[in-house]
């Protein structure tokens, strides 16, 4: 339980991860629950994934040290950072780690150089201001050393920020929404040099974000957090494939999710009813309640006019009618009434071929594969 | 026009200043950023003296700094048979007390106008909360605090009630150039207080405008 020491999450292997089990409240009332390991070795970006108003800043500010949870423990490595029992906490201060604001938050009165330099402290001026330029240089940085910081551009305030944070050597770096407002571009330059410092200073890398592509680009692992809580952390393309429950899958874009009934399991496949019929999805060896719920993301579904095309693998093929098709880029998000509502998203091309227009009928064939079973 | 009593005027003013500056600037960071519950107790007593009748702390002080007072007993026995009581020295404590809200108010709003990010900043780099007051804080707060330590210098310079009260009218020693006023016109020289008058105005004037402009800068920033 969170709050309270969990002992699955304390049973020994404490060395090499963060481990993370705190309640949080807010002063407005509400409540947060963290609970999840991070493995620090070999090092690697854990993305803090949800919604805006999830609580994942107030995660990564108590990592920070700068909120304090209500009770529970946070622990790096054999170092307590926070034990609500024992009444520990460990101020920002004194966590030697790296941590970038949404806002960069860079010292109006220092330029660039000043400002990376600020957390070098106790070092004779000729070091400080070495191992300031070396930072600098590692962010591109050198040529804005006099720079005023009001001068900047966004991805260059950003970088002065990363940069500023990275001078001080941190043992875990923790970026607050750190491609929010920048344009394309810097977005992956901004991208590539994070991927390159986590490569080669072995820095575990905790960021949070709301966008799916960054998650998918970064995060060796991810963390769903929705609804006051982490509902979900493990390797980014797991997550992303096998939601734990419908919040999770709603929060990671899963574009279909219906109510389902568990009525067999047989060959190796599992036989749900659904409104309109019944699907076929891959048994996986868990066992499933009477009631589930049914998720296919819109890129597994494959639209045609041809009720058969000589024998096919597929197993699921519905019939339905399009209700209403929306470009998105270069693909087309087709809206389907199978019974229950089904999206699918295919080619502008395929679209044009299929000649979609609403209320067509249409057959949908999903692989069992694609279909993922969670209970309700 | 009675210099001794501008002199005096004067230095009354620079010493009450930098006494404030010592205490009023960690007394307004405290106001800025604490959340104790005792925070709104402290400025109301600090911003007591903008809306007292001068007479009314004068009075406080006069018995407090008396022989009876303990303030006063103490201070004696302190300095060997000193006294607060028309004296430089009370006037001193006296102003310092009478000026507190000209120098708070302005700085612990320019530090409390200090977005918390900055100094969350600062923590995480590693600095403690003085190091972070002294490099952070005090600098971004600098046109506060020239705006206050301007404007508790020209309000040390104008009073006149709790001078009067508290130091009396001792030439040389509690004697100030708003005092001297009050004199000419007493002895109806009405031309030594006109002139005298017009000087303060015009020297309030300019430092006001000074204080405006550091708040000015303050805003654009």
């Amino acid at each position: 339980m969170p709050g309270k020491s969990n002992p699955v999450l304390f049973a020994g292997k404490e060395m090499g991860q963060l481990t993370v089990d705190f309640r949080f409240c807010y002063p407005g009332g509400g409540e947060l629950c963290a609970s999840f390991l991070f493995a620090l070795e070999p090092p690697g970006v854990l993305v803090l994934f949800g919604p805006s108003g999830a609580g994942k800043t107030t995660i990564l500010r108590s990592l920070a040290g700068l909120e304090r949870p209500a009770a529970g423990r946070i622990q790096f490595q054999d170092e307590v950072w926070m034990d609500g029992e024992r009444n520990l906490w460990l101020p920002p201060q004194r966590r030697k780690i790296g941590y970038v604001d949404q806002h960069d938050a860079l010292f109006p009165h220092l330029n660039v150089e000043e400002n990376v330099a600020f957390g070098l402290h106790g070092l004779p001026r000729k070091e400080k201001r070495r191992q300031a330029q070396e930072s600098m240089e590692s962010c591109g940085l050198l040529p804005l050393a006099g720079r005023s910081p009001a001068t900047l551009s966004g991805g260059e305030s950003r970088r002065v920020a990363l940069a500023r944070a990275l001078a001080c050597h941190p043992r875990l770096l923790l970026l607050d929404e750190p491609f929010a407002g920048l344009d394309p571009r810097a977005r992956g330059d901004l991208m590539q040099r994070i991927r390159k410092t986590v490569h080669e200073r072995s820095l575990p890398t905790i960021f949070v974000t709301h966008e799916e592509r960054e998650a998918v680009l970064l995060g060796r692992e991810l963390a769903v957090v929705g609804s006051g809580r982490v509902l979900q952390i493990g390797p980014t393309a797991e997550v992303l494939a096998r939601p734990v429950n419908r919040e999770a899958g709603k929060i990671l874009g899963v574009e279909t999710v219906v109510s389902g009934r568990f009525l067999s399991v047989r060959d190796g496949l599992v036989e749900v009813e659904v409104p309109g019929g019944t699907l076929f999805a891959m048994d996986r060896g868990e066992a499933l309640p009477g009631l589930v719920y049914v998720m296919v993301r819109a890129e597994d579904v494959i639209l045609s006019t041809a009720e058969e095309a000589g024998p096919v693998s597929v197993r699921n093929r519905l019939r339905g009618l399009v209700v209403e098709q929306e470009a998105e880029g270069h693909a087309v998000r087709v809206l389907l009434d199978c019974g229950f509502p089904l999206v699918a998203r295919i080619t502008r091309g395929a679209s044009q071929e299929l000649g979609l227009a609403a209320g067509k009928p249409i057959f949908c064939w999903i692989k069992a594969h694609a279909i993922h079973l969670v209970p309700r | 026009m009675d210099w001794i009593a501008f002199a005096l005027s004067l230095r009354l003013a620079a010493v009450t200043t930098l006494t404030l500056c010592l205490i009023g600037i960690p007394l307004a960071g405290w106001v800025a950023y604490s959340k104790s519950r005792l925070r709104p107790a402290l400025e109301a007593v600090i911003a007591l003296p903008l809306v007292l009748p001068p007479t009314v702390l004068g009075f406080f002080l006069l018995v407090g700094f008396g022989r009876a007072g303990w303030l006063g007993q103490w201070y004696g026995r302190l300095t060997g048979g000193g006294s607060l009581v028309f004296s430089f020295e009370g006037l001193w404590v006296a102003s310092v007390l009478y000026s507190l809200p000209f120098l708070v108010q302005p700085v612990a709003a320019s530090m409390a106008g200090i977005p918390r990010r900055l100094r969350e900043a600062a923590w995480v780099l590693g600095a403690g909360r003085v190091e972070t007051f002294v490099r952070i804080v005090l600098p971004l707060a600098w046109p506060g605090i020239a705006s206050g330590i301007v404007l508790s210098f020209a309000h040390t310079l104008g009073e006149f009630g709790v001078v009067l009260m508290v130091g009396g009218d001792v030439p040389g020693v509690t004697r100030t150039l708003s005092i001297s006023i009050y004199d000419a016109v007493e002895s109806l020289d009405y031309g030594l207080a006109a002139k005298t008058a017009v000087f303060l105005f015009v020297l309030s004037f300019l430092l006001l405008s000074a204080a405006y402009w550091f708040q000015k800068r303050l805003l654009v920033r």
